[in-house]
């Protein structure tokens, strides 16, 4: 994806801001623990398949405007204070920070949402009930609650620039945490079995 | 052979000067001619412009060329000799290509990283190969001096940062809009420097220009210079809500734009960002403005500020260039040295001997039963025959060198041979 973006729009500084997000997602998914590697029947079907999918891609834009999000937040603030150090240089415009981070919210929320939506249906059809209250399905619901604030603000009350951009890395470090968080410091992921 | 440079510019020599001495059209045909004829020139150049005049000759003797060059430019401009003698630097060889590769980079300039002196060393060297002043020693410096200007610019960011205060202002409003076309600007008051930044955006692809002005027909006048629209000055806050740049500079003695009328209107705009730039001194706007989200506003100063860290960075960049310089230098002297007519008749006898030892061994070897007499007489045939070979090409090489085009005879030479340097 991040390919598509550099032969899109040349600029190859965004991937010195994405890529680290990136491969701090992989190294942390990687430490998880390998306790769910056998799933169970019940699990593997299309729903399980389209809920992780729907996810991995979501989080992949929401990434993006995780990392557009904080070029953003470092151009406004040498703008603002007007000591332009190197950065100013080699960062894009924040007409084209905001407008990607834009972008890039309006194909990972829907993703996200549909993600959830098919979470919530393999969770109905596997144990019989939508919500578990599992810490990983709450912080999701907040997750999502935060980015459809987020486009909410964008859409309707005309939010941009720097407020927007400090909610789309609250709401990717909120994916974060549902990712790992949860999984690695309380031990237990995200039920499979 | 000597690269030699002599000239004159904006360190050593005031303008009222420089521009006496400017050397261009009809008058620089007799004074190619006389640095052939006085001077014991073989190639030359003229670069001539308003910071610069500099003359780039290919001598075999410096010293006579050193009196001579000053004295040609003295007469050929109808200057006297004693107002700017002493304000001439001279370079001779590798301190000559140094200074050449520096001037087209831009390095030697007033504004360094300025992008003219690149064409006007162009045109400088377009003359004079026209009247076929220059030889293949100034061709290859010249050409170098360009591919070297133009690896400068691409390998270092040294004509990146502005460093006028309006092109400073473009730049900013760039890293706020990106693309600056279909941007509207408002002109609040009257004045040079905001003239002049319309015309700079209006390269920039800005479409509407909007001029507001305390006295209504002055706007009108301006708004017609700068193809605009005029506006009566109490319509401004209905302008605000629609300019993505305003530029002001009112001779009001207060401020005319306040915190909370900006508030108001970034909400009205939705969070549109909006550029203030502020050239007016008593200020026009309330600096509390640029707290605001979304809003960006410059005074004079910071644009100074601006400015002067431009030029920091570009300092920073010329270092980078310095290096690129050096090397470039470097492999210039080395093609110098590969036309040298000596030691390229050295490398191409003893390349033959090399061979005809070689030959010789392999033939005595097959020929065990001769003679001492016998093997002399084998052995004075090769190197005859070597000999004979080399003579020709030797006085004709000689007779050539001291021609024009004899260098081409010499790199020629090296390269049907495949010759190379052992450095």
């Amino acid at each position: 994806m991040y390919l598509g973006l550099e032969l899109r729009f040349r600029r190859k500084v965004i991937g010195a801001f994405v890529l680290p997000i990136v491969l701090l997602t992989a190294l942390a998914a990687a430490s998880v623990p390998k306790g769910s590697a056998v799933l169970s029947p019940a699990f593997r079907n299309t729903w399980v398949w389209l809920h992780v999918t729907f996810v991995l891609l979501g989080s992949a834009a929401l990434a993006l405007t995780c990392g557009v999000g904080l070029m953003y937040l470092l151009q406004e603030r040498q703008l603002k204070s007007k000591s332009l150090g190197v950065m100013y240089y080699r960062l894009p415009s924040l007409d084209f920070l905001d407008g990607l981070g834009h972008r890039a919210l309006l194909v990972g929320f829907p993703l996200l949402t549909a993600g959830l939506i098919t979470g919530a249906i393999q969770s109905q059809a596997a144990r019989g009930q939508i919500l578990m209250w599992d810490p990983t399905q709450l912080l999701s619901l907040v997750t999502w609650v935060i980015y459809a604030g987020l486009l909410q603000a964008r859409l309707t009350a005309g939010w941009r620039g720097r407020k927007a951009a400090l909610l789309a890395i609250l709401g990717f470090s909120a994916v974060l945490a549902t990712f790992l968080g949860v999984s690695v410091l309380l031990g237990r992921p995200h039920t499979f079995n | 052979m000597v690269i030699l440079t002599v000239g004159l510019n904006h360190t050593t020599a005031p303008v009222e000067i420089r521009e006496r001495l400017h050397l261009s059209g009809t008058a620089l045909p007799p004074f190619f001619e006389r640095l052939v004829q006085e001077g014991g020139v073989n190639e030359r150049l003229v670069l001539s412009t308003c910071n610069r005049v500099e003359v780039y000759a290919v001598t075999e003797n410096p010293e006579h060329a050193q009196v001579t060059i000053p004295r040609l430019l003295a007469e050929g401009t109808r200057t006297p000799l004693a107002l700017f003698e002493d304000r001439l630097y001279w370079h001779r060889h590798d301190a000559a290509v140094r200074h050449a590769f520096r001037v087209a980079a831009s390095l030697d300039s007033l504004v360094l990283g300025e992008s003219q002196i690149l064409s006007q060393v162009k045109a400088a060297y377009e003359v004079a190969r026209a009247q076929g002043v220059t030889g293949p020693i100034l061709n290859t410096l010249m050409t170098r001096s360009l591919g070297v200007a133009k690896k400068v610019r691409t390998e270092t960011g040294i004509g990146e940062a502005a460093v006028s205060i309006p092109s400073a202002a473009i730049g900013l409003a760039k890293t706020i809009f990106g693309e600056l076309s279909g941007r509207t600007v408002l002109i609040l008051g009257a004045g040079e420097m905001a003239e002049v930044a319309v015309r700079h955006l209006r390269g920039e692809g800005v479409q509407a220009v909007v001029v507001a002005h305390r006295h209504f027909d002055r706007a009108v006048e301006m708004a017609a210079q700068l193809e605009g629209r005029a506006v009566r000055f109490d319509q401004i806050h209905q302008e605000l809500l629609q300019a993505d740049i305003v530029l002001s500079s009112t001779a009001a003695p207060h401020h005319i734009v306040h915190r909370a009328d900006v508030e108001e209107l970034i909400r009205l705009r939705r969070n549109r960002p909006l550029f203030l730039i502020d050239i007016a001194v008593p200020r026009d706007i309330d600096p509390a403005v640029n707290e605001i989200d979304n809003v960006y506003l410059y005074d004079i100063d910071d644009l100074e500020g601006v400015v002067a860290g431009h030029r920091l960075a570009r300092e920073r960049e010329a270092e980078q260039a310095e290096l690129l310089i050096d090397r470039e230098v470097a492999s210039f002297l080395r093609w110098l040295k590969s036309l040298e007519v000596v030691p390229t008749l050295v490398m191409l006898r003893r390349h033959l001997e090399e061979i005809r030892e070689a030959e010789l061994a392999k033939a005595l070897s097959r020929l065990p039963g001769l003679t001492p007499a016998q093997q002399d007489v084998v052995r004075t045939l090769a190197h005859g025959i070597i000999n004979k070979v080399l003579h020709h090409p030797t006085t004709e090489l000689k007779r050539q060198s001291v021609n024009r085009d004899g260098l081409l005879y010499v790199s020629a030479l090296r390269r049907l041979f495949g010759l190379q340097d052992d450095d």
